[in-house]
């Protein structure tokens, strides 16, 4: 018999194993913070955790999860105004290399539509293929393929100007 | 993250990937921090350790049918006449009944018995059916957890623990009784009426249906309780709206939701009503075969624990399982099932208990909850709050939650 809080916390393990550090970056890239995207990625285990028997599809759900948990997140923020825009809280220089990083890829993806920039995100920085993607977005993936080869094209064409 | 190393699935990838401007790869790799994992899992333990207490057969913490009761009954007088005659209109409908399915929601958890209720649990989908032409049977499912009675047999079971129990016990309780008979809350609505100081209640006339509202104040003083405070509906602020079909004075909707720490919560919501539909038996007696049903006839405490307290049946039990002492384990745990007791032997053998504290009462629930410090073999601590109960002609204290 399998005890369900052992049982519980033993998946949740083994996803986070099989794709905790995949969601943080799917949650860094978006966010540019570690702290905030540790904070979503947690919620988002925490919300699974709750309803760990009814979940048919957990990679979906939690990538999911992370995609609302960073929306909120940013639409939150929007409202706040930062003290010191452009630098990091963080004193590593490592980090704040980082973020400067998801900021500038950032900055390059905002410029997209929406459902392009999503499908990016999920394939470069979530670790997504085009099939898992289409679990997370309910979106086939041809749909998805041309998506992303959109918003590629869109990204060379600035870029190249 | 996409690098130039990561493993392509197929050439249309590669294809993609050769496309993809270096501008949108990251120079620099970046990991979560080391103990976002255990962070994450103890986050998860913790969480869980609020609502970790499966009661089973004979568990009943909160009582929804009861609890609906006493916010109906409990309150003082009320001038609500004529909300009056829509209740007594639905019980009329009742009379004539030949079956009643109702699809609803309920704030509870999967596994727990369906008296459980949390405020702060899922709201999950709930069926229940009942013929009443004899020889009357019902059925109850929601994910995690299914019961039935086939005119002869209760069953209630857990898929997916592969256990269950049986009773031949005809008088169901709790939430069950009040879904079997609607026509008491319907009688307890229309005893508030009459006496009901605090209640407000507004009335909507619609097309189709009459809308009836009722908010009720909470009752008593819980504050004393420190475990599921305030999380019964007799417990809480209740606002409860109700749908009477105009033209038969039949019950179409009921929502029942509660004002928990200022917060407004749909503790129960119906999604469909349906009356006098063909219900074939076989469908309400479907249970499986292969797992280990346990009889509840067959639960038996030990007498040598009827002068005991809460607390030191509590600390015999823990203290039990350092060596794991057959004897004992093997009374105090059975409403577990052999299988649940081999599980809980793999998990507790050899725990120690560090501190027992004050055993306290909560809500409805009619044992207690003993409050335990247990140090595990390997170096892992765990609180828990042992569920307790010794409402039985023996009055021996038998674990009916916690572990």
């Amino acid at each position: 018999m399998k005890n369900p809080h052992t049982e519980k916390m033993k998946r949740l393990a083994a996803w986070y194993d099989a794709w905790g550090e995949d969601l943080f970056r799917f949650a860094f890239y978006r966010l540019a913070s570690r702290e905030d995207a540790e904070d979503v990625v947690q919620e988002a285990f925490l919300q699974i955790g709750s309803r760990i028997f009814e979940i048919q599809q957990p990679r979906a759900y939690l990538y999911r999860a992370v995609q609302n948990g960073c929306s909120d997140l940013l639409r939150k923020k929007k409202k706040l105004t930062p003290l010191d825009p452009g630098r990091s809280q963080s004193p590593e220089v490592e980090r704040f290399e980082a973020e400067e990083e998801a900021q500038r890829i950032n900055l390059l993806l905002d410029k997209l539509p929406n459902e392009q920039a999503e499908v990016i995100r999920l394939h470069l920085y979530g670790n997504l293929h085009f099939t898992e993607i289409g679990e997370v977005l309910t979106t086939p993936p041809s749909t998805l393929k041309s998506r992303f080869s959109a918003g590629i094209e869109r990204l060379k064409k600035m870029l190249n100007q | 993250m996409k690098t130039k190393n990561h493993s392509i699935q197929s050439p249309e990838e590669e294809n993609f990937f050769k496309r993809i401007p270096e501008a949108l790869l990251p120079r620099k790799e970046i990991r979560p921090s080391e103990d976002l994992r255990d962070r994450i899992l103890e986050a998860a333990d913790k969480a869980s350790q609020k609502t970790r207490r499966l009661h089973y057969w004979s568990g009943t913490i909160l009582s929804v049918a009861a609890s609906l009761l006493l916010a109906i009954l409990l309150i003082g007088h009320t001038p609500a006449y004529a909300a009056r005659k829509y209740f007594e209109a639905a019980v009329k409908s009742f009379q004539y009944l030949t079956s009643l399915q109702i699809q609803f929601s309920l704030r509870t958890a999967p596994q727990e018995n369906f008296d459980y209720i949390d405020p702060a649990g899922e709201l999950l989908p709930h069926h229940f059916a009942i013929r009443y032409t004899p020889p009357m049977m019902w059925r109850i499912e929601k994910p995690g957890r299914i019961a039935l009675f086939n005119g002869e047999a209760c069953y209630q079971w857990l898929p997916e623990l592969e256990m269950g129990w049986r009773s031949s016990n005809r008088e169901s309780e709790g939430l069950i009784q009040a879904l079997c008979d609607l026509q008491t809350l319907m009688h307890s609505e229309i005893a508030a009426t009459k006496q009901n100081k605090e209640a407000q209640y507004e009335i909507t006339q619609q097309p189709d249906y009459t809308e009836l509202i009722i908010q009720m104040p909470a009752q008593g003083d819980f504050t004393q309780s420190n475990w599921q405070r305030n999380t019964s509906i007799s417990e809480s602020d209740t606002r409860r709206t109700y749908h009477f079909d105009n033209t038969t004075g039949a019950l179409r909707y009921a929502c029942i939701e509660g004002f928990v720490e200022g917060r407004k919560v749909v503790l129960l919501e119906t999604q469909q009503i349906r009356y006098n539909e063909e219900i074939i038996p076989s469908a309400l007696d479907d249970h499986p075969t292969h797992i280990e049903w346990i009889s509840s006839l067959e639960l038996k405490g030990g007498t040598e624990q009827q002068d005991l307290t809460a607390e030191e049946s509590a600390e015999r039990i823990i203290l039990a399982m350092e060596q794991w002492e057959e004897e004992i384990l093997h009374k105090e745990l059975q409403q577990y099932g052999e299988k649940g007791y081999q599980h809980l032997k793999e998990h507790y053998q050899g725990v120690k208990l560090l501190q027992c504290g004050a055993a306290f009462r909560s809500g409805l629930y009619p044992g207690y909850f003993v409050p335990c410090h247990l140090l595990f073999p390997d170096g892992r601590h765990e609180k828990i709050n042992l569920a307790l109960r010794n409402d039985n002609p023996d009055r021996v204290w038998i674990v009916d939650g916690g572990l």
